[in-house]
């Protein structure tokens, strides 16, 4: 039944992940350091490792907030602070790999819609981590529902939307104590219906030919920017070239919305016009459509289980798009792109697996976990220190009350880096965000 | 001779009808019923004419029935999605393809859901496969600033271009605050009632040019009456806890009937929402501070709303596109503390009582068979549904996107194989 997840276990053995190495650190360096916290068992659960076959009756083991082991019959050291698992089950905290929370927070005023530049075609020049807001509520919300990381993008309004970046789901008073250290930056690029309707009246592009036109024109800039820039020929830092020259290194992660499978085509082909790597197609509705050639090209695919119809370029989404993926040998995601439900991905995920089930196919929890873990890890250039559960690995995990597939299952407690973020049974209820803090509603119930 | 070819084709057709007409016995299934009855750990439902004639652990079968085996299934009453706007929405944006609202400064309350839905639309299938067999359509805010959206239908989720649709099942009220401040359209609001009640008692007052709160149409004036005879239940959007208690008020001193959807705040006054018997239409997923108007709001709401002895109806994916998804937002609230089979009341029996339909949304004697047969636990995802009744006649459950699959997809390719060569 785990050939494949042996599979993905070998896989990460021989580093098929790339870029793996952490980044040296630019300019706003991460400030990320996790705070003290106990040694913890948590025995007796299931864990899903993402890694390999579930465990039933398990320990699992962290201690200086890296995991330390996992197993049966573990020896306990005497100074470890004991979680009952009995009955419930345990997995790698969940990674959202497109999020807008802290760039369009709640509540959701004017002056918070901070996501979208728009001031132009190309905004490649804008990061997100400029926009977000670490007091957003949304963040705590996201971590009771067992998400640690999140990709932070910026967009979908213009061709180039700007620079994403990746944190972890810690409260804190700036984004620089969010972001995840040394993770590489991603680069948002978006076709299809969105640059089109939202350019402007006046601005370009006005057509799909239009917005093609426009990502063609950006990167032959971006290659004379880089070419220079490799001879060490003196030139003005461009913010915006910058990104694209990025992206055109292999030092920027791309990811690319996107619904058509014919807009995907195009992507793929401007991709080999100028030699750069698309790390995944995110919504890709219509991935179904083109299986085997996203296989083929290596590129991932970040979606929901389905959602549709909200525009022309989803109406063809179909709810067996994620199995079909998973079967085609397409490294497979599960995203949110929402302030709600990036709180119930795991659902997400077992919706995904309903449908492969409807047509007579089984796809186990071993693999689906890897669709909100794993595999955004590896396209986030982070799985060698989260995304799945293994000795050294971060201990970024979620204890959950029941099989984490069922619609019943809370996140009873959540680790980020061993420490104790989200904890049910705790009575202190105090909100983390400054915002909700001493709000009179919250305290005037009756 | 071609008056006979019709008489012999439409003697196929209800050939057909009767064939489906016979009494059928569902048996062996557990049965969720939303009545009295709780849940039935072994039984059988037996329809009729479209309708349920009996449900029991032990029920006596007349002659000539059609047996089908459920051991292992679990039935429900076929879901009902509320404040929905399926068979008004082909694709939300962008797409002209959406009519949600008057659009039309001439008809604000008078505006009639039925004339909107679209009985075609590639919605209905997909909400079918979701256990949906009704919707309460209610249509959204419209032109020139309206406060009165229109007036709500219940849509049957059926296989036909022409489905049952009950019109006018009560008229949905926003109350704009953004575009007229809480102290002008509270006061309008009332001014407005007022209108509707020297109407109702003279007609002829509209005419001679004396309902003059605002302007009104008359289908406008008459869409009311049934509202201020506390005939018809008015919906209101709303989720601030204070704008919640001046709407209990308002409605004690008018005598209506009022439902609240949203209500993100709900749970602070949840006792004197239960107090004035107000029934109340959440979304458990709805727990952010969105804006100012619900900073309170929680996960908690439903089941606090719940404890307190409201009358809850649960909604959720309120996008056309996602009303097959109500189910797991009873299953969310379930998670928080609302027993199952209140949550399916939620669903089901509860809406179907508020809008006037107390013959939809429950498995009991002489209730109309719309029922779902599902492969275990109705509200959790790996759940399957494996069949559909609306009115007694067996649905398809079938959708575009199966086509779709089957194009592209080889496992749906096989599985369509394999169906099909049953």
């Amino acid at each position: 039944m785990n050939v494949r997840a042996c599979l993905l276990g070998a896989s990460l053995l021989i580093g098929l992940w790339l870029p793996a190495a952490a980044q040296p650190e630019g300019p706003y360096p991460s400030t990320y350091s996790p705070g003290p916290s106990p040694p913890t068992a948590i025995v007796g659960a299931t864990v899903l490792t993402a890694e390999g076959p579930a465990v039933p009756g398990a320990t699992i083991l962290f201690r200086d907030g890296k995991i330390t082991a996992i197993g049966k019959d573990l020896d306990l050291p005497s100074d470890v602070q004991v979680i009952d698992g009995k009955g419930k089950w345990v997995t790698p905290g969940i990674i959202d790999i497109h999020s807008h929370l802290g760039v369009f927070s709640s509540p959701g005023v004017p002056s918070m819609r901070n996501g979208n530049e728009k001031t132009g075609k190309n905004t490649a020049e804008v990061w997100a981590e400029h926009s977000i807001w670490p007091q957003d509520p949304g963040f705590e919300m996201a971590r009771r529902g067992g998400v640690t990381t999140l990709a932070i993008l910026p967009g979908s309004a213009n061709l180039f939307g700007g620079r994403s970046v990746t944190i972890k789901n810690v409260s804190s008073v700036s984004v620089q104590g969010m972001k995840f250290p040394g993770a590489p930056y991603g680069a948002k690029m978006a076709c299809g219906e969105n640059p089109i309707v939202y350019a402007a009246r006046g601005n370009d592009p006005f057509t799909r030919m239009g917005n093609m036109a426009g990502f063609r024109s950006a990167f032959i800039d971006a290659q004379a920017y880089l070419e220079k820039k490799r001879k060490g020929e003196s030139q003005k830092t461009d913010l915006r070239l910058e990104t694209l020259a990025g992206i055109l290194a292999g030092d920027i992660t791309t990811h690319i919305h996107c619904y058509r499978a014919d807009e995907m085509m195009q992507m793929i082909d401007l991709s080999k016009e100028f030699g750069f790597k698309i790390g995944a197609f995110h919504h890709a509705t219509e991935a179904y459509k083109i299986a085997d050639t996203l296989a083929d090209e290596g590129i991932g695919v970040a979606t929901w289980a389905d959602r549709w119809g909200f525009k022309l370029e989803a109406y063809d989404a179909v709810p067996l798009n994620v199995a079909a993926l998973e079967w085609a040998g397409v490294h497979t995601m599960l995203h949110s792109d929402s302030a709600v439900l990036v709180q119930r991905l795991n659902l997400e995920a077992a919706m995904a697996m309903a449908s492969a089930r409807r047509v007579g196919e089984e796809i186990s929890p071993e693999v689906a976990i890897s669709w909100i873990t794993l595999n955004p890890a590896i396209t986030l250039g982070i799985a060698d220190r989260t995304g799945s559960l293994a000795p050294g690995k971060m201990a970024d995990l979620v204890l959950w009350s029941a099989d984490p597939f069922s619609v019943y299952a809370v996140a009873e407690k959540v680790f980020i880096d061993g420490v104790k973020v989200v904890d049910r049974d705790d009575p202190a209820t105090q909100p983390d965000s400054d915002f909700l803090l001493g709000q009179p509603v919250l305290e005037a119930a009756q | 001779m071609i008056d006979r070819a019709i008489v012999l084709v439409v003697g196929i057709a209800s050939l057909a009808a009767s064939a489906v007409a016979e009494p059928v016995a569902l048996r062996g299934a557990r049965i969720m019923t939303a009545d009295k009855a709780g849940t039935i750990e072994s039984g059988t439902v037996l329809i009729d004419k479209g309708r349920i004639v009996s449900v029991g652990a032990d029920v006596r079968l007349p002659a000539g029935t059609q047996v089908v085996d459920m051991t292992g299934m679990t039935i429900t009453p076929g879901f009902i999605a509320t404040d929905s706007v399926i068979g008004m929405v082909e694709i939300s944006g962008g797409s002209d393809a959406a009519e949600t609202s008057s659009r039309s400064g001439r008809i604000s309350a008078g505006y009639d859901v039925q004339y909107a839905i679209n009985p075609l639309s590639t919605t209905i299938p997909v909400a079918r496969k979701g256990g949906v067999t009704r919707a309460i359509v209610m249509p959204n805010p419209g032109a020139d600033n309206a406060t009165f959206s229109g007036q709500a239908a219940i849509l049957s989720l059926q296989e036909s271009l022409q489905p049952e649709i009950i019109p006018h099942v009560g008229v949905v009220w926003d109350m704009r605050t953004g575009a007229y401040g809480r102290g002008a359209t509270f006061v309008q609001f009332r001014s407005d009632l007022a209108d509707v009640r020297r109407y109702a008692k003279d007609p002829k007052l509209f005419a001679k040019g004396e309902i003059v709160s605002r302007q009104w149409s008359e289908p406008d004036l008459a869409a009311l009456v049934p509202v201020i005879r506390g005939e018809k239940p008015i919906t209101v959007r709303v989720d601030r806890a204070s704008d919640i208690l001046t709407l209990i008020d308002i409605a004690s001193a008018e005598k209506i009937k009022l439902v609240l959807v949203g209500a993100a705040e709900g749970w602070v006054v949840a006792n004197q929402i239960a107090r004035a018997g107000i029934p109340v239409a959440i979304d458990p997923s709805d727990n952010l501070p969105g804006d100012f108007d619900e900073i309170g709001a929680t996960s908690d709401n439903a089941a606090k709303l719940h404890a307190a002895g409201v009358r809850l109806i649960i909604r959720g994916g309120a996008a056309a596109h996602d009303a097959g998804k109500v189910r797991f937002f009873a299953g969310m609230a379930t998670a928080r503390g609302v027993p199952a089979e209140d949550a399916l009341k939620a669903i089901t029996a509860t809406p179907a009582m508020i809008w006037g339909a107390s013959d939809l949304g429950s498995i009991a004697a002489g209730k109309r068979a719309d029922v779902a047969i599902w492969s275990g636990d109705p509200f959790e995802p790996a759940t399957e549904l494996r069949g559909l009744y609306i009115g007694g006649q067996e649905q398809s459950l079938l959708s575009r996107q199966d086509s779709l699959e089957a194009r592209y997809i080889p496992a749906a390719q096989r599985s369509a194989a394999r169906t099909g060569g049953e």
